[in-house]
Protein backbone atom coordinates (compact mmCIF):
# COMPACT_ATOMS: atom_id res chain seq x y z
CA UNK A 1 0.00 0.00 0.00
CA UNK A 2 2.88 2.31 0.91
CA UNK A 3 4.48 1.86 -2.53
CA UNK A 4 1.18 2.56 -4.32
CA UNK A 5 0.56 5.67 -2.22
CA UNK A 6 4.07 6.92 -2.85
CA UNK A 7 3.59 6.55 -6.61
CA UNK A 8 0.20 8.22 -6.44
CA UNK A 9 1.57 11.22 -4.46
CA UNK A 10 3.51 12.38 -7.54
CA UNK A 11 0.36 12.18 -9.65
CA UNK A 12 -1.72 13.84 -6.94
CA UNK A 13 0.44 16.96 -6.80
CA UNK A 14 0.17 17.43 -10.57
CA UNK A 15 -3.53 16.56 -10.62
CA UNK A 16 -4.42 19.09 -7.87
CA UNK A 17 -2.55 21.84 -9.74
CA UNK A 18 -4.21 20.97 -13.07
CA UNK A 19 -7.69 20.58 -11.58
CA UNK A 20 -7.50 23.90 -9.78
CA UNK A 21 -6.26 25.58 -12.98
CA UNK A 22 -9.00 24.00 -15.11
CA UNK A 23 -11.69 24.52 -12.48
CA UNK A 24 -11.23 28.26 -11.88
CA UNK A 25 -14.75 29.67 -11.69
CA UNK A 26 -16.36 26.21 -11.74
CA UNK A 27 -15.78 25.08 -8.17
CA UNK A 28 -18.59 22.48 -8.26
CA UNK A 29 -16.94 20.82 -11.28
CA UNK A 30 -13.65 20.33 -9.43
CA UNK A 31 -14.22 16.68 -8.32
CA UNK A 32 -15.22 15.69 -11.86
CA UNK A 33 -12.16 17.36 -13.41
CA UNK A 34 -10.00 15.79 -10.68
CA UNK A 35 -11.41 12.33 -11.38
CA UNK A 36 -11.26 12.48 -15.17
CA UNK A 37 -9.14 14.78 -17.33
CA UNK A 38 -6.96 15.93 -14.43
CA UNK A 39 -6.05 12.35 -13.57
CA UNK A 40 -5.42 11.22 -17.14
CA UNK A 41 -3.33 14.29 -17.94
CA UNK A 42 -1.29 14.08 -14.75
CA UNK A 43 -0.59 10.36 -15.33
CA UNK A 44 0.63 11.23 -18.80
CA UNK A 45 2.80 14.11 -17.56
CA UNK A 46 4.33 12.07 -14.73
CA UNK A 47 5.02 9.21 -17.14
CA UNK A 48 6.62 11.59 -19.62
CA UNK A 49 8.83 13.56 -17.24
CA UNK A 50 9.54 10.94 -14.58
CA UNK A 51 9.89 7.93 -16.86
CA UNK A 52 13.23 6.82 -15.47
CA UNK A 53 11.99 6.75 -11.86
CA UNK A 54 9.75 3.87 -12.94
CA UNK A 55 12.83 1.66 -12.52
CA UNK A 56 12.58 2.35 -8.80
CA UNK A 57 9.20 0.59 -8.77
CA UNK A 58 10.23 -2.12 -11.24
CA UNK A 59 13.13 -3.02 -8.95
CA UNK A 60 10.63 -3.41 -6.12
CA UNK A 61 8.58 -5.78 -8.30
CA UNK A 62 5.75 -3.43 -9.32
CA UNK A 63 4.58 -3.03 -12.89
CA UNK A 64 3.30 0.20 -14.41
CA UNK A 65 -0.18 -1.26 -14.85
CA UNK A 66 -0.40 -2.27 -11.18
CA UNK A 67 0.72 1.18 -10.06
CA UNK A 68 -1.71 2.97 -12.37
CA UNK A 69 -4.59 0.85 -11.08
CA UNK A 70 -3.59 1.68 -7.52
CA UNK A 71 -3.41 5.36 -8.43
CA UNK A 72 -6.86 5.18 -10.04
CA UNK A 73 -8.26 3.72 -6.84
CA UNK A 74 -6.74 6.41 -4.62
CA UNK A 75 -7.83 9.12 -7.05
CA UNK A 76 -11.42 7.86 -7.15
CA UNK A 77 -11.59 7.80 -3.36
CA UNK A 78 -10.32 11.39 -3.11
CA UNK A 79 -12.71 12.48 -5.89
CA UNK A 80 -15.65 10.91 -4.01
CA UNK A 81 -14.55 12.68 -0.84
CA UNK A 82 -14.42 16.03 -2.69
CA UNK A 83 -17.85 15.32 -4.17
CA UNK A 84 -19.25 14.59 -0.70
CA UNK A 85 -17.86 17.89 0.61
CA UNK A 86 -19.53 19.80 -2.22
CA UNK A 87 -22.87 18.06 -1.67
CA UNK A 88 -22.76 18.81 2.06
CA UNK B 1 15.81 -23.90 -3.64
CA UNK B 2 19.41 -23.67 -2.43
CA UNK B 3 21.06 -20.38 -3.21
CA UNK B 4 23.91 -22.03 -5.16
CA UNK B 5 21.41 -23.77 -7.44
CA UNK B 6 19.82 -20.52 -8.56
CA UNK B 7 20.53 -19.54 -12.15
CA UNK B 8 19.50 -17.13 -14.85
CA UNK B 9 19.41 -18.71 -18.29
CA UNK B 10 18.73 -16.65 -21.36
CA UNK B 11 18.58 -18.05 -24.87
CA UNK B 12 17.52 -17.24 -28.43
CA UNK B 13 16.86 -13.56 -27.88
CA UNK B 14 15.69 -11.92 -31.07
CA UNK B 15 15.24 -8.17 -31.19
CA UNK B 16 15.25 -5.36 -33.72
CA UNK B 17 14.36 -1.68 -33.48
CA UNK B 18 13.69 -1.43 -37.21
CA UNK B 19 12.30 -4.10 -39.50
CA UNK B 20 15.38 -4.32 -41.74
CA UNK B 21 18.15 -4.53 -39.12
CA UNK B 22 18.36 -7.23 -36.47
CA UNK B 23 20.11 -5.93 -33.31
CA UNK B 24 20.13 -9.16 -31.30
CA UNK B 25 19.84 -12.59 -32.81
CA UNK B 26 20.11 -15.83 -30.87
CA UNK B 27 21.75 -14.28 -27.82
CA UNK B 28 22.62 -16.82 -25.15
CA UNK B 29 23.89 -16.27 -21.62
CA UNK B 30 23.92 -18.14 -18.36
CA UNK B 31 24.59 -16.67 -14.92
CA UNK B 32 24.90 -18.62 -11.69
CA UNK B 33 25.12 -17.39 -8.11
CA UNK B 34 28.71 -16.46 -7.36
CA UNK B 35 29.40 -15.32 -10.90
CA UNK B 36 30.23 -11.80 -11.98
CA UNK B 37 29.77 -11.74 -15.73
CA UNK B 38 31.30 -8.83 -17.61
CA UNK B 39 29.31 -7.91 -20.71
CA UNK B 40 31.41 -5.90 -23.15
CA UNK B 41 30.63 -4.55 -26.56
CA UNK B 42 30.91 -1.50 -28.74
CA UNK B 43 28.44 1.40 -28.68
CA UNK B 44 25.14 0.32 -30.18
CA UNK B 45 25.92 -3.39 -29.94
CA UNK B 46 22.80 -3.93 -27.83
CA UNK B 47 24.14 -4.33 -24.26
CA UNK B 48 21.53 -2.09 -22.63
CA UNK B 49 18.81 -3.48 -24.89
CA UNK B 50 19.74 -7.00 -23.82
CA UNK B 51 19.59 -6.05 -20.15
CA UNK B 52 16.19 -4.39 -20.59
CA UNK B 53 14.86 -7.49 -22.35
CA UNK B 54 16.12 -9.76 -19.57
CA UNK B 55 14.68 -7.41 -16.93
CA UNK B 56 11.33 -7.34 -18.72
CA UNK B 57 10.94 -3.68 -19.63
CA UNK B 58 11.52 -4.19 -23.33
CA UNK B 59 9.57 -6.69 -25.41
CA UNK B 60 11.67 -8.79 -27.80
CA UNK B 61 10.50 -10.67 -30.90
CA UNK B 62 11.42 -13.84 -29.08
CA UNK B 63 13.16 -14.68 -25.81
CA UNK B 64 13.58 -17.81 -23.75
CA UNK B 65 14.27 -16.77 -20.17
CA UNK B 66 14.51 -19.34 -17.41
CA UNK B 67 14.96 -18.21 -13.82
CA UNK B 68 15.78 -20.78 -11.12
CA UNK B 69 14.50 -23.60 -13.31
CA UNK B 70 11.20 -21.95 -14.26
CA UNK B 71 10.47 -20.44 -17.63
CA UNK B 72 9.43 -16.80 -17.34
CA UNK B 73 6.55 -15.75 -19.58
CA UNK B 74 5.69 -12.51 -17.78
CA UNK B 75 7.91 -9.50 -17.08
CA UNK B 76 10.94 -10.90 -15.25
CA UNK B 77 11.10 -8.11 -12.66
CA UNK B 78 7.70 -9.17 -11.28
CA UNK B 79 9.41 -12.24 -9.79
CA UNK B 80 11.47 -10.01 -7.43
CA UNK B 81 14.48 -12.17 -8.32
CA UNK B 82 16.06 -9.62 -10.61
CA UNK B 83 17.23 -6.02 -10.15
CA UNK B 84 18.39 -3.66 -12.85
CA UNK B 85 20.56 -0.56 -12.61
CA UNK B 86 19.74 1.58 -15.66
CA UNK B 87 22.29 3.85 -17.30
CA UNK B 88 20.39 6.97 -16.23
CA UNK B 89 19.76 7.77 -12.58
CA UNK B 90 16.45 6.38 -11.42
CA UNK B 91 16.01 7.92 -7.97
CA UNK B 92 13.51 10.80 -7.62
CA UNK B 93 15.59 13.99 -7.56
CA UNK B 94 13.28 15.94 -5.24
CA UNK B 95 13.62 13.46 -2.37
CA UNK B 96 16.39 13.36 0.23
CA UNK B 97 18.71 10.38 0.73
CA UNK B 98 17.01 9.34 4.00
CA UNK B 99 13.55 9.46 2.34
CA UNK B 100 14.71 7.28 -0.55
CA UNK B 101 16.40 4.80 1.79
CA UNK B 102 13.26 4.70 3.95
CA UNK B 103 11.19 4.01 0.83
CA UNK B 104 13.33 1.23 -0.60
CA UNK B 105 14.58 -0.42 2.58
CA UNK B 106 11.77 -1.56 4.85
CA UNK B 107 13.81 -3.20 7.62
CA UNK B 108 14.89 -0.91 10.44
CA UNK B 109 18.22 -2.70 11.03
CA UNK B 110 19.21 -2.42 7.38
CA UNK B 111 18.27 1.27 7.37
CA UNK B 112 20.50 1.84 10.39
CA UNK B 113 23.40 0.29 8.46
CA UNK B 114 22.76 2.74 5.61
CA UNK B 115 22.84 5.63 8.05
CA UNK B 116 26.17 4.47 9.47
CA UNK B 117 27.75 4.08 6.02
CA UNK B 118 30.82 6.30 5.70
CA UNK B 119 29.71 7.81 2.39
CA UNK B 120 26.00 8.18 3.14
CA UNK B 121 26.32 9.61 6.67
CA UNK B 122 27.43 13.14 5.61
CA UNK B 123 24.81 13.33 2.84
CA UNK B 124 21.92 11.73 4.75
CA UNK B 125 19.67 14.82 4.54
CA UNK B 126 20.85 15.93 1.09
CA UNK B 127 18.49 15.94 -1.88
CA UNK B 128 19.20 13.38 -4.60
CA UNK B 129 19.50 16.26 -7.11
CA UNK B 130 22.42 17.69 -5.12
CA UNK B 131 24.48 14.50 -4.92
CA UNK B 132 27.64 14.04 -6.98
CA UNK B 133 27.65 11.42 -9.74
CA UNK B 134 29.74 9.03 -7.64
CA UNK B 135 27.62 9.39 -4.51
CA UNK B 136 24.44 8.84 -6.49
CA UNK B 137 25.74 5.73 -8.28
CA UNK B 138 27.03 4.33 -4.98
CA UNK B 139 23.64 4.93 -3.32
CA UNK B 140 21.72 3.38 -6.22
CA UNK B 141 23.87 0.25 -6.20
CA UNK B 142 23.73 -0.05 -2.42
CA UNK B 143 19.92 0.24 -2.51
CA UNK B 144 19.63 -2.40 -5.21
CA UNK B 145 21.99 -4.81 -3.45
CA UNK B 146 19.82 -4.53 -0.38
CA UNK B 147 16.83 -5.95 -2.26
CA UNK B 148 16.10 -9.65 -1.89
CA UNK B 149 16.79 -10.33 -5.60
CA UNK B 150 19.42 -12.91 -6.54
CA UNK B 151 20.50 -11.58 -9.94
CA UNK B 152 21.62 -8.04 -10.71
CA UNK B 153 21.96 -6.40 -14.09
CA UNK B 154 24.20 -3.37 -13.78
CA UNK B 155 24.32 -1.09 -16.80
CA UNK B 156 27.36 1.19 -16.65
CA UNK B 157 27.86 1.20 -12.88
CA UNK B 158 31.25 2.93 -13.23
CA UNK B 159 30.18 5.60 -15.69
CA UNK B 160 30.98 9.15 -14.50
CA UNK B 161 32.37 7.87 -11.22
CA UNK B 162 35.75 8.84 -9.71
CA UNK B 163 38.39 6.12 -9.03
CA UNK B 164 37.71 6.14 -5.26
CA UNK B 165 34.01 5.47 -5.78
CA UNK B 166 34.77 2.91 -8.49
CA UNK B 167 36.78 0.94 -5.96
CA UNK B 168 33.98 1.19 -3.39
CA UNK B 169 31.42 0.02 -5.95
CA UNK B 170 33.69 -2.89 -6.90
CA UNK B 171 33.97 -3.86 -3.22
CA UNK B 172 30.17 -3.73 -2.82
CA UNK B 173 29.73 -6.11 -5.74
CA UNK B 174 32.52 -8.51 -4.75
CA UNK B 175 31.29 -8.66 -1.13
CA UNK B 176 27.81 -9.72 -2.28
CA UNK B 177 29.06 -12.15 -4.90
CA UNK B 178 28.78 -15.30 -2.75
CA UNK B 179 24.98 -14.97 -2.54
CA UNK B 180 24.20 -13.22 -5.81
CA UNK B 181 24.92 -13.26 -9.53
CA UNK B 182 25.87 -10.20 -11.58
CA UNK B 183 25.81 -9.13 -15.19
CA UNK B 184 27.86 -5.95 -15.55
CA UNK B 185 28.19 -3.85 -18.65
CA UNK B 186 30.46 -0.82 -18.87
CA UNK B 187 32.77 0.83 -21.36
CA UNK B 188 35.28 1.18 -18.52
CA UNK B 189 36.40 -2.37 -19.24
CA UNK B 190 39.39 -2.37 -16.87
CA UNK B 191 37.09 -2.03 -13.85
CA UNK B 192 34.71 -4.66 -15.23
CA UNK B 193 37.53 -7.10 -15.93
CA UNK B 194 39.04 -6.50 -12.49
CA UNK B 195 36.04 -8.10 -10.76
CA UNK B 196 34.43 -10.37 -13.35
CA UNK B 197 35.06 -14.10 -13.47
CA UNK B 198 33.45 -14.58 -16.90
CA UNK B 199 33.69 -12.29 -19.93
CA UNK B 200 31.07 -12.00 -22.66
CA UNK B 201 31.43 -9.96 -25.79
CA UNK B 202 28.30 -8.81 -27.55
CA UNK B 203 29.09 -8.54 -31.23
CA UNK B 204 27.11 -8.79 -34.46
CA UNK B 205 23.94 -9.54 -32.51
CA UNK B 206 25.35 -12.51 -30.60
CA UNK B 207 27.23 -13.23 -27.38
CA UNK B 208 30.72 -14.65 -27.52
CA UNK B 209 32.28 -16.17 -24.38
CA UNK B 210 35.91 -15.12 -24.03
CA UNK B 211 38.36 -17.41 -22.27
CA UNK B 212 40.64 -14.63 -21.07
CA UNK B 213 41.05 -10.90 -21.42
CA UNK B 214 43.85 -11.31 -23.97
CA UNK B 215 41.17 -12.57 -26.37
CA UNK B 216 39.57 -9.11 -26.16
CA UNK B 217 42.45 -7.81 -28.26
CA UNK B 218 41.07 -9.75 -31.21
CA UNK B 219 37.64 -8.13 -31.09
CA UNK B 220 37.34 -5.18 -28.71
CA UNK B 221 40.50 -3.38 -27.62
CA UNK B 222 43.66 -2.43 -29.56
CA UNK B 223 46.33 -5.10 -29.84
CA UNK B 224 48.92 -4.94 -27.09
CA UNK B 225 46.51 -3.50 -24.49
CA UNK B 226 47.13 -6.35 -22.06
CA UNK B 227 50.84 -6.79 -22.76
CA UNK B 228 52.83 -6.59 -19.57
Amino acid sequence: MYIYWNYYKTILIVNVSLSVAFGVGYFSMLPYIFATIGFVLSCFLVQFFENNTMYLYYNLGFSRTKLLLGALLFNSLIALFLLAIIWI
Amino acid sequence: MDIDQKELYVDSIEFSYSSNQQLLSGVYLHIKVGEIVGLLGRNGSGKSTLMKIIFGTLRPKFAYIRLNGKRIHEKTFLTNELCYLPQQNFLPTAKTVDKVVHFMVREKNSRAKFQEDGILKPIWQTKIADLSGGELRYLEILLLLNQKATFFLLDEPFSGVSPVYKEKIQNLIVNQCAKKGFLISDHDYTNVLAISNKILLLQNGGCRILKDKKELELFYVPEGTFDT
